[in-house]
């Protein structure tokens, strides 16, 4: 099994380009970056050599901080998208930029997913003709998932209509209601949006999948694709391992013991260091299942017992009462209002 | 001018003090006039009508203002009469002049002092409001930090109040929507400070284009909205075409934008109007990038 060298959150393990455009919005809202990083346990001269990195619990933290500041601008994460998708300098967004088409730029995202850490985990399917790319999270956000999805959602649609043109067919899913007065959604994330949705995902028709990129560029890519390699830092979050395999191994009963034992530390120790980053076993399986059983039956339709076989629930019962600790709702209420 | 009719009454009651001085009193003659006593009291007398004309002028009307006037006013008579004593000598068995000098000094300067820590109190309630209001502008910032346009929030309070006007008198109410073209990719391309300033560009563009009694302001990233008060469907057509001319004009060719706009319909919630407007945009970039593909 793997030798338990992993990260957590208070390790340095995210790209700095991402909170240097957090704060260079800031700014532009009249915030000084100093004041904002304030109570990170970060300072500027961190950020400014070429390849900084930075905890992930300093950037939560900022921009649970930002959103306090500027509680009156509904639309500061999807703009902080955009600023993100746009800005120059980061490898993550030169792959995308020069890959020969969306497969290629997924499958090179794959591919650096566990080495480059953005607290969002991509999950590509193709089902019925559509391409789903649904988003996770790879660390506990609380109360900043939201957020943070909107930042992606929003810098990935930029990208996806740059790259495909206006025409493009792309549809979004959120799982949060619509808000009372619904005024920025619209420009950042286009026509069609759907609100109160089993999973958080950008939609595209699969023809999408290999239609030509405008800026592909072979040479390019191959030169982002070795420069990323370069920035690839081995161990990754914990937490953002747990949950991969858990949402590939969705039909095994995954228990403190095993898990530890399968990544090669006692069970005292996983406690300890999910503990450590506030998370806890139990509920990082619920979760991770939680969100696939909501996906699983919007995108198959499928029945309580097809879902219990699959998701190795001793029967239907307890998985209803799972479903009901994780929505609130029994499964045939969620179907009818799907 | 404030507080005139005070300063009538106090030059009149000084007038009157004067005549019955002369009227009691004698003149001296030069020799018996001590000129350092009166040069001293001569400009204690001149301030302190200095004090109640500049009192009078910067205070609006009330009861602290009465209080501080009279009591400076009667000061000032006070210090009138010390002046004139040096001209004029009473006769020794009339006291009234030397009480009017002596006993009325003490009352006008507990006025005056009443009066100033009632000020003082007034001037603190008055540094809170402000302080609030203060507060209120920093937290709910109306105005857009980069093209100094308004905000979206001022528009749509703006919009509410507008909407409820026009549909009470029927009159048409529109907005025009601009964006500019391929901002995301001239943003990447020339740096986000270049970005900053086509956007500036079209900002100024729009506030030359527009009329006094329109509204424009920075709706997201590269889209504005403006507001056209009692503009009927045809008119707000020449309003986009000219507005998209402007912009177009001062961003010199280096970008350009598309505008769209709509007549709000009775009735119609800003939300429903905005999904309007940025249903319409969508369809207009679509048909453009169309086009552009055709060609």
């Amino acid at each position: 099994m793997i030798p338990g060298n992993f990260a957590y959150l208070h390790d340095k393990r995210m790209p700095a380009h991402f909170l240097i455009t957090i704060l260079e919005l800031a700014e532009h809202h009249q915030i000084k970056p100093h004041q904002l990083i304030r109570g990170s346990q970060l300072f500027l001269e961190d950020l400014a050599y070429p390849g900084a990195q930075v905890a992930p619990a300093s950037v939560l933290f900022i921009l649970k901080k930002l959103k306090r500041e500027l509680a009156e601008q509904p639309q500061l994460a999807l703009e902080l998208g955009q600023r993100i998708a746009t800005g120059h300098g980061h490898v993550l967004f030169d792959l995308w930029r020069y890959a020969p088409n969306l497969s290629g730029a997924l499958t090179a995202w794959a591919s650096v997913q566990k080495g480059i850490e953005t607290l969002v985990q991509f999950n590509v399917e193709r089902h019925q003709g559509k391409l789903y790319i649904r988003l996770t999270e790879s660390a506990s956000l609380s109360t900043q998932q939201r957020m943070l999805f909107e930042i992606v959602l929003s810098a990935c649609r930029l990208l996806l209509k740059e790259q495909l043109g206006a025409q493009t067919w792309v549809k979004i899913e959120l799982p949060w209601s619509q808000p009372g007065q619904d005024l920025h959604y619209p420009v950042y994330l286009g026509e069609h949006v759907r609100f109160d949705a089993p999973r958080c995902a950008i939609i595209l028709s699969e023809e999408a999948l290999y239609q030509p990129f405008k800026e592909a560029s072979t040479l390019r890519f191959a030169q982002a694709k070795h420069t990323a390699k370069h920035l690839l830092h081995p161990p990754q979050l914990l937490q953002a391992h747990l949950r991969r395999i858990f949402r590939k191994n969705l039909g095994q009963a995954w228990s403190l013991e095993y898990t530890a034992s399968y990544l090669g530390m006692s069970p005292a120790t996983l406690k300890r260091r999910l503990k450590q980053d506030g998370t806890n076993f139990k509920l990082l399986v619920d979760e991770v299942r939680g969100q696939e059983a909501l996906h699983l039956m919007d995108l198959n339709q499928w029945n309580n017992s097809q879902l219990a076989n699959t998701m190795a629930f001793a029967d239907v019962h307890s998985f209803r009462r799972a479903f009901k600790r994780w929505t609130g709702a029994v499964p045939s209420a969620f179907r009818c209002g799907s | 001018m404030k507080n005139v009719s005070s300063l009538c009454l106090a030059l009149v009651v000084s007038t009157v003090l004067t005549s019955l001085a002369l009227f009691i009193g004698e003149l001296k003659s030069m020799h018996d006039v001590d000129w350092v006593d009166l040069i001293g009291e001569a400009t204690a007398s001149m301030m302190a009508a200095i004090w109640l004309i500049l009192l009078a002028l910067c205070r609006p009307r009330g009861r602290v203002t009465t209080m501080l006037l009279f009591g400076s006013a009667t000061y000032w008579l006070t210090t009138w009469l010390d002046v004139l004593d040096e001209f004029i000598a009473y006769p020794p068995q009339s006291h009234l002049f030397t009480w009017l000098e002596s006993l009325p000094a003490p009352i006008s300067m507990t006025l005056l002092t009443w009066g100033l820590v009632i000020w003082y109190r007034e001037q603190q309630a008055v540094n809170r409001q402000l302080k609030q209001r203060e507060h209120f502008h920093r937290e709910h910032s109306l105005i857009d930090p980069v093209t100094q346009l308004y905000s979206l929030q001022y528009l749509l309070i703006q919009l509410n109040r507008e909407a409820v006007l026009h549909d009470k008198r029927n009159q048409p109410l529109s907005l025009v929507m601009v964006d500019i073209n391929g901002f995301a990719q001239y943003n990447r391309e020339h740096g986000a400070h270049k970005g900053d300033q086509a956007l500036n560009e079209v900002a100024s563009a729009l506030e030359v284009a527009l009329r006094e009694t329109d509204l424009a302001c920075r709706y997201t990233s590269d889209r504005f909205v403006v507001l056209l008060p009692d503009t009927p469907p045809h008119e707000v057509d020449v309003f986009s075409k000219l507005i998209q001319d402007c912009s177009n004009a001062a961003l010199k060719g280096a970008l350009t934008v598309t505008t769209v706009q709509a007549t709000r319909t009775e009735g119609e919630s800003e939300q429903a109007l905005f999904e309007r407007l940025n249903q319409r945009l969508a369809g207009a970039k679509r048909a453009s990038s169309a086009a552009l593909e055709a060609v």
